[in-house]
């Protein structure tokens, strides 16, 4: 039984090994971050999107559903329905199918990285007889067979939310990696000239949308903001216990922050920050009920809007409109408007949330 | 009964032909304890060498103490379905059930409502898996499998998807807060340790708990109550994932069903790291808590070396794997050193017989 209790050391020997070998890897990472001019390749997330076009807050929230010439059936494919961002998206499709006299039929798959259900689920759309589907996918390459089911079947794709890689869809999302920048800029102006350190939660490490703003951020730091360190970025699931808890470590190995940021607030939920850290400014994306109490508590310097009732209605309004025979940009790339606790009530803060909500 | 479950500690019949000095060598190298407190002292040398003024710190102690504190509650939960024959998958649905429930009644009636709630769900959802496992015989799988998809959908279901928020903070005393010198997490670990360790170790239905897990049919031939022990068993692991959910809640100061995700995976490992055998009859609260202290080591020491989500899955998995090889020996050399034991009281007795009749 000695045996045992060598093997159990000489296990964390090698385990340890790794770790080390790994962290090693990881800072060579970090300081190979590219510049802005690199070049766009493949999945690259680093490159912009090449908008057709890209209309200002207010054109968004004054945005027009087309009337449908007749009464489409729309399937609009989900993520998921378990949070407020996709339950903003619904509200969008489904007010926007209610104005313009179709119907909007919502499917939802089980999270990111669940593409076979959204294959299964297109053909149930397309034997259903569906005209046109509003997609956000599951999965960038995982989600291109539901695309290419749909396109053989003669139906129109408008591609929401975040990016699948797939040449004939019609786009109506926000560019992550130039959200990215946006929150390095509003960071540089919150921290002023003197700079300093601080910490990004960066969201899941295998999501085209974080990994594209933490991109972002980390390219336009580089470039632009010599005085800003990013001190620490941990990588975690769309949880807010591991959220806490990355943030707890990164506090632990750099205990002076000047600033903090996350892909997302939802994953920092800025009533969880350790009340150490609450006077530190926090800028981060999403606003929702509970990140506009967090932004008048004082807990979020600010927010970007990342437009989910706007992406719904416009790609219900878009599929409309391409039924109707009429013409679209195929690339409509969406604001993310900077709200902060003032904004509360303008017109461009109520086109974030579900109406009721703001 | 408990004593069994670590063998090193067994002192067989040979044990008396030892001198004092080796049998305490012995002891010591085969216990499940201290073979994990050997790993832990490692491991934290390792990170303390590597990152001296990030990990050793008493603040990072602290830190890792205060995230560890809801495992060990949720994988003292899970050891008595271990313990048992079983296990429950369903644990991280009940965390974010109650967190939901809790979270809901506490912004409409107040706290003690609301823990009342938080606990009252994790209480059904240990009757209705232990009923259909004890008396209905569905496997622990399938029962805790359905479960899991139950909690989760009534928990998004009442919340509409959404995370609820608006905890009063008052109620940071359960996960968030401290109690005097010591993160709540802790203390609500320690109060849940020493009431699990009275009910498992110096009560009946406990000493029941191991046998029936030990053997169902002799249990039940010596007339235990083997359907009422089963029932306890679940409705002790859901009533202490109620009490995680609980606490992540105020950790994270909003209730969501997603909360507590990755901890049925984590606490069966925790567990088993810590010597529980999967199959049931066998294990320690002392080890479960020595399990959660190492995968807190290993995961905050990994997050301050900025190591991948992906890499700190790999590593995890590594450990898990080689605790239950490792479990798999050390049951291994236990039946060998019990068939040993047993020849050589089988040859004594015989050479005594011989004896006798020369």
């Amino acid at each position: 039984m000695r045996a045992v209790g060598w093997l159990r050391s000489v296990g964390l020997v090698f385990g340890v090994l790794a770790l080390l070998a790994s962290a090693c890897a990881e800072e060579a990472e970090v300081e190979e971050a590219p510049s802005m001019e690199a070049a766009p390749s493949g999945d690259s997330m680093d490159q912009f999107l090449a908008c057709d076009a890209e209309p200002t807050p207010e054109e968004v929230a004054a945005y027009q559903i087309p009337t449908a010439d007749e009464s489409y059936d729309i399937t609009l494919m989900q993520v998921s329905l378990a949070g407020y961002y996709y339950q903003g998206i619904d509200y969008g499709a489904h007010s926007a199918g209610e104005k313009a006299g179709v119907e909007v039929t919502t499917l939802a798959a089980e999270g990111y990285a669940s593409p076979e259900l959204q294959l299964q689920q297109v053909e149930d759309a397309i034997q259903r007889g569906t005209d046109a589907i509003v997609l956000a996918p599951s999965d960038i390459a995982g989600s291109v067979p539901v695309v290419e089911a749909a396109l053989e079947a003669g139906i129109p794709v408008v591609n929401i939310s975040t990016e699948v890689a797939h040449p004939d869809v019609y786009m109506v999302m926000q560019d992550d990696y130039r959200l990215g920048i946006q929150l390095a800029d509003r960071l540089a102006e919150v921290v002023g000239s003197d700079g300093g350190g601080g910490i990004l939660i960066a969201g899941p490490a295998n999501a085209t949308w974080s990994r594209k703003r933490t991109e972002g951020f980390h390219d336009r730091i580089a470039e632009a903001y010599p005085s800003i360190e990013v001190l620490a970025a941990p990588t975690q699931l769309v949880d807010p216990v591991e959220g806490l808890a990355s943030f707890e470590d990164a506090v632990q190995a750099h205990p002076e922050i000047d600033w903090i940021t996350s892909v997302h607030y939802f994953i920092l939920q800025p009533g969880a920050i350790p009340s150490d850290y609450a006077s530190v400014p926090y800028v981060s994306f999403g606003y929702e009920p509970d990140s506009i109490n967090a932004l008048e508590a004082g807990g979020l310097d600010s927010v970007f809007g990342i437009n989910p009732v706007a992406m719904g209605r416009i790609g219900v309004g878009t599929a409309i409109s391409l039924l109707n025979g009429g013409e679209e940009p195929r690339v409509n790339c969406l604001p993310a408007p900077l709200l902060s606790a003032g904004d509360r009530g303008s017109v461009v803060a109520l086109n974030e949330v579900i109406e009721g909500d703001g | 009964m408990p004593d069994e479950s670590t063998p090193g500690t067994e002192p067989g019949p040979e044990a008396s032909r030892l001198r004092p000095s080796t049998l305490i060598r012995r002891i010591d190298l085969t216990s499940v304890q201290v073979q994990l407190t050997i790993g832990i002292v490692f491991v934290a040398a390792v990170f303390t060498a590597l990152y001296p003024d990030r990990f050793a710190t008493w603040r990072n102690v602290e830190n890792m103490a205060r995230q560890g504190g809801t495992l060990a509650v949720v994988a003292i939960g899970q050891t008595f379905a271990l313990v048992s024959g079983g296990f429950d998958i369903s644990v991280a649905a009940t965390m974010g059930l109650a967190s939901t429930f809790g979270a809901m009644a506490m912004i409409e009636y107040g706290v003690a409502a609301g823990v009342a709630a938080g606990l009252g769900a994790g209480l059904v959802v240990g009757l209705l898996n232990g009923t259909l496992i004890a008396r209905y015989r569905v496997t622990p799988f399938i029962a805790t499998l359905g479960m899991l998809a139950i909690a989760r959908g009534v928990a998004n279901e009442v919340s509409d998807g959404r995370s609820v928020s608006g905890i009063p903070s008052s109620f940071q005393w359960f996960g968030g807060g401290d109690w005097g010198p010591i993160p709540a997490t802790v203390g609500m670990a320690i109060v849940v340790f020493v009431l699990a360790s009275f009910i498992l170790y110096r009560t009946r239905p406990g000493l029941y708990l191991y046998a029936t897990g030990g053997s169902e049919k002799a249990s039940r031939l010596s007339g235990v109550n083997v359907v009422g022990s089963e029932l306890s068993a679940y409705v002790m692991c859901s009533l202490l994932a109620g009490v995680g959910g609980l606490m992540l809640a105020s950790r994270v100061s909003v209730g969501q069903a997603s909360l507590g995700q990755g901890f049925e995976l984590m606490s069966i490992a925790t567990a088993v790291i810590g010597g529980v055998a999967i199959g049931g009859g066998v294990g320690r609260l002392s080890g479960v808590i020595l399990g959660v202290v190492l995968v807190s080591v290993l995961s905050t020491g990994m997050n301050i070396a900025q190591l991948t989500e992906f890499t700190q899955e790999i590593v995890t998995g590594i450990v898990l794997i080689g605790a239950v090889l490792i479990d798999r020996f050390r049951l291994r050399g236990r039946q060998r050193r019990r068939v040993e034991a047993t020849l050589t009281a089988d040859e004594s007795a015989a050479a005594e017989s011989e004896d006798a009749a020369g």
